[in-house]
């Protein structure tokens, strides 16, 4: 099972990391690259359905809209899109509450620290895998 | 008239108020009213009334009863109560209860009531001098704060990024991905460089003493125009400067680089990808013992809705630029203390004009 890949940060290092970690992961069919929320939200926004099963890596500190502000906006649109897309927040914050704060939207599925290992993306992506034959 | 202490005395005898007036009026501002109605009135319009005294027995309400009441609207002035009567009871009871200061006899010596007055204006200055250490403090903490979550993100972030960076280029054989690696780690690398340069020019800013010296304006923005000639040049921005200054200036030599530095950074900064013609300019002009500092482009403008944001510490507007978000704090910062004021003006899509007005120190 292959996954399409959405990443969103502000940082073109991070960016580029994630990327190559997504690649080691074995699943990725693709991955897009946003450095700003809003062109991703825009993008989810005129993305036309289909069943294809997204996975989105998403930064919590950005600025003009950062992770929690995109997690406003993205729990508003209709159970078909939401429930196309997989979110991995994605922080350097060692803030509880941040962290705590992000997992608590439904459509989060997990939460990783900078820097992540391909190995830890597996692990958050388990439960969203189909079960191994 | 201005700096006199300001002083308030409510007694339903109007011989009571004229002769307090008449005895005091040449050392201090003195209010008289003969009613609370009145008092109150004397009180909303002059929130600097530092001292209120005020008679016991009045028909309507007693002393004590309408210092109770003036305490919740006006916490500040100090009460002190006059009363002709052995009402001793009822003063104890409000001096212990916090309404009253202290209290004078009736009939008074002119000698009573101004060593009442200045023990009382000593109170309240020691009381005011504490509020405004304690909302300092305040600050201070919510500074604090910002910055303590901020080196999560500003500083930690790149330094991960950073990281993460070298072991991918640990792992790799190829020497094109390594240096692709690289130039994006040397890219994270001044950024958080430049932050740490920020946060240096904030702590001196807020630490740091003013040093008045004459200007010579022309000198100033020497170096100035030595750093941002290359950088114009090399991102092919028409960048010019126009100084004019007839009379002598004074004022902190270091403030004003870093208004005028941060000032053009960003205007350098936000430019249009796709302008052909792109602009910056600075102009400093003295004239009549104030200076003008304005630094506009034509670049990419900011949002209306973020305009009155952009000088908050922390505060970013921009996705395309990566700032520190305390740039314009800085600015902001330094020009405050140089008693100057700064304006923006701003089309989004067509241009910034930073306008900074400061007067002769």
């Amino acid at each position: 099972m292959k996954f399409l890949f959405v990443i969103i940060d502000d940082r073109e290092l991070d960016c580029y990391i994630a990327k190559k970690n997504i690649m080691n992961t074995g699943l990725c069919a693709d991955a897009k690259i946003f450095y700003d929320a809003l062109s991703a939200l825009s993008f989810i926004k005129d993305d036309a359905v289909t069943d294809e099963a997204i996975v989105v890596l998403l930064d919590i500190m950005m600025p003009v809209m950062n992770g929690f502000q995109f997690m406003d906006e993205f729990e508003k649109l209709s159970h078909q899109v939401k429930a196309k897309y997989k979110i991995v927040a994605i922080t350097t914050s060692l803030d509880k509450a941040d962290i705590s704060g992000i997992s608590n939207y439904p459509s989060v599925v997990g939460v990783l620290k900078k820097p992540f290992t391909s190995k830890a993306l597996m692990q958050v992506l388990q439960p969203i895998l189909p079960p191994q034959l | 008239m201005s700096d006199k202490i300001k002083v308030l005395y409510l007694d339903d005898e109007l011989n009571n108020l004229i002769g307090f007036k008449a005895s005091l009026r040449l050392d201090y501002a003195i209010y008289t009213a003969q009613n609370a109605t009145e008092a109150l009135a004397y009180l909303d319009k002059n929130p600097d009334i530092r001292v209120i005294f005020c008679d016991q027995r009045m028909p309507e309400k007693t002393g004590v009863e309408f210092f109770e009441e003036v305490r919740s609207v006006h916490p500040h002035p100090i009460r002190i109560l006059l009363t002709a009567y052995a009402d001793i009871e009822s003063v104890i009871e409000a001096i212990n209860r916090g309404h009253v200061f202290r209290y004078v006899k009736k009939p008074w010596l002119d000698t009573d009531i101004i060593s009442a007055i200045e023990e009382a204006n000593k109170f309240y200055l020691a009381n005011s001098m504490l509020s405004v250490k304690n909302e300092e403090l305040r600050k201070a903490y919510s500074e604090l704060d910002k910055f303590a979550y901020s080196v999560s993100h500003d500083i930690r972030g790149p330094l991960v990024g950073i990281s993460g960076g070298v072991d991918l280029a640990l792992q790799s054989n190829n020497i094109d991905e390594i240096k692709e690696i690289l130039v994006l780690m040397e890219k994270s690398v001044s950024k958080l460089d430049a932050f740490i340069l920020n946060m240096h020019d904030y702590y001196s800013l807020e630490r740091g003493e003013l040093k008045i010296t004459a200007i010579d304006f022309n000198d100033l923005v020497k170096e100035t125009r030595a750093i941002f000639d290359i950088y114009a040049k090399s991102a092919q921005i028409d960048f010019e400067i126009e100084v004019k200054q007839n009379e002598e200036f004074w004022s902190d030599a270091i403030s004003l680089s870093l208004i005028i530095n941060n000032l053009l950074t960003n205007a350098f900064k936000y430019q249009k990808k796709e302008e052909p013609d792109k602009k910056v300019k600075l102009s400093i002009e003295v004239f009549r013992g104030s200076l003008t500092i304005a630094v506009s482009d034509n670049g990419t403008g900011i949002d209306p809705k973020y305009q009155d944001e952009i000088f908050n510490l922390f505060f970013r507007a921009s996705v395309q630029e990566s700032g520190s978000g305390l740039g314009l704090f800085n600015v902001k910062s330094c020009v405050s203390k140089l008693n100057g004021t700064i304006q923006v003006n701003s089309v989004l899509n067509e241009g910034t004009i930073f306008t900074v007005v400061i007067p002769h120190k």
